[in-house]
């Protein structure tokens, strides 16, 4: 986020100290909106009110001039879901919000936190401005896709000749001959199904991209059990494209083997 | 002598011989994939294919009894899931460059 990150200023060297609400913590940046007060839903309860400057509205709350740090995992994941909140909450409000990183700070410096906010939203009007305006209508969504390859392979051995051939081979032979077979012809339909993946891959993606604004292939995650994940995306849709990728996804759920879960709507976290 | 530090015996030895069997594991299948890789280049006979396939068997066999009398397969299991997410972690990393670089990103 390029300037978001504001250092901490001279709150030390004059004559307030951190332990004062001197900065601002600027949890995300919705278009224009009046002056609003979203309660006490900040981090450690801070309340939530907008600071609106030149047609761009920043949610912030009052905080130390410093970043929040803490080794204690269960603090900062209380900080973050804090974080979270706010941000869903003025995405609910606003429908359109850009959000920003995690301690992203505006702290005082000879000048006061409330005026650098200020500059700072000046200076930043036409990027802030263009990617509010890019993500307008629109929402995140997780569509997740999972396989089982077992029954995949299953269909490939039932299909493929060079796989039935070998079946038939290994019947005949002496026990060390026949498991030789075996691991050849595990190691061929292994293969088949790992080019059938790489295959449905590109098939589902470009199915999908038809029917969003914009994607991002994220990790595949672990699960559990036989299941594969196939793949792992992101997907900025607009509202009325929504219902176009729900159908396409209960198309690939109806696939024997495949199921699909779609998560949303979210802020547009990736996409910002 | 000052304090002791206490470690479960069996908990030991069922994390030394789970490393183990892992570990053998993993050689027997890089075993067999060369014997599987050299018979499809031909160069076996078929005698040989088949005295290479009992004694891989009887590896599998032999891998599988220790595993079951020690009671080890949960802590051989472990280790091979950890070594798979380490090596998936480094392949996704070297594969999908862009999107390290944005997590990365992300974390700043």
């Amino acid at each position: 986020m390029g300037q978001s990150n504001e250092g901490q200023g001279q709150s030390r060297a004059g004559t307030v100290t951190a332990s004062e609400q001197v900065g601002r913590y600027v949890c995300c940046i919705a278009p224009a909106g009046g002056e609003a007060n979203l309660g006490a839903i900040g981090i450690e309860g801070h309340e939530v009110y907008t600071v609106v400057h030149n047609g761009l509205c920043a949610v912030v709350h009052d905080c130390p001039a410093e970043p929040y740090q803490s080794d204690d995992v269960e603090v900062t994941t209380a900080w973050v879901l804090a974080h979270h909140g706010v941000v869903d909450a003025a995405w609910r409000r606003w429908g359109t919000v850009l959000p920003l990183t995690f301690n992203t700070i505006i702290a005082a410096t000879e000048k006061s936190a409330e005026e650098n906010l200020a500059a700072w939203l000046e200076a930043e009007y036409e990027s802030l401005k263009g990617r509010l305006d890019a993500l307008a209508g629109k929402a995140e969504y997780g569509v997740q896709v999972t396989w089982d390859p077992a029954i995949v392979a299953r269909k490939i051995a039932e299909t493929s000749p060079e796989i039935k051939k070998l079946e038939a081979e290994i019947g005949s032979q002496p026990r060390g001959l026949a498991y030789m077979y075996r691991q050849k012809l595990e190691r061929s339909l292994r293969k088949e199904t790992e080019a059938k993946g790489a295959e449905e891959f590109k098939d589902l993606y470009s199915r999908i991209s038809r029917c969003v604004d914009n994607i991002h292939v994220e990790k595949p995650k672990e699960i559990e059990g036989e299941r594969q994940m196939l793949m792992n995306l992101s997907c900025l849709v607009s509202k009325e494209r929504c219902p176009g990728l729900e159908a396409e996804l209960n198309k690939v759920s109806e696939m024997e083997g495949y199921s699909t879960r779609l998560v949303g709507p979210l802020p547009p976290y990736s996409f910002c | 002598m000052g304090k002791v530090v206490d470690i479960d015996e069996k908990d030991l030895k069922n994390g030394v011989l789970g490393l183990v069997v892992a570990l053998v594991e993993i050689i027997k299948e890089a075993l067999r994939l060369q014997a599987v890789r050299r018979m499809e280049g031909g160069s076996l006979t078929e005698p040989e294919i088949e005295r290479l396939g009992e004694a891989l068997m009887d590896l599998d066999a032999a891998i599988e009894k220790i595993k079951m009398e020690m009671g080890i397969a949960e802590s051989v299991k472990a280790v091979r899931d950890g070594l798979d997410s380490v090596v998936d972690d480094v392949l996704d990393t070297m594969l999908n460059p862009e999107r390290w670089v944005r997590q990365a990103q992300e974390v700043r």
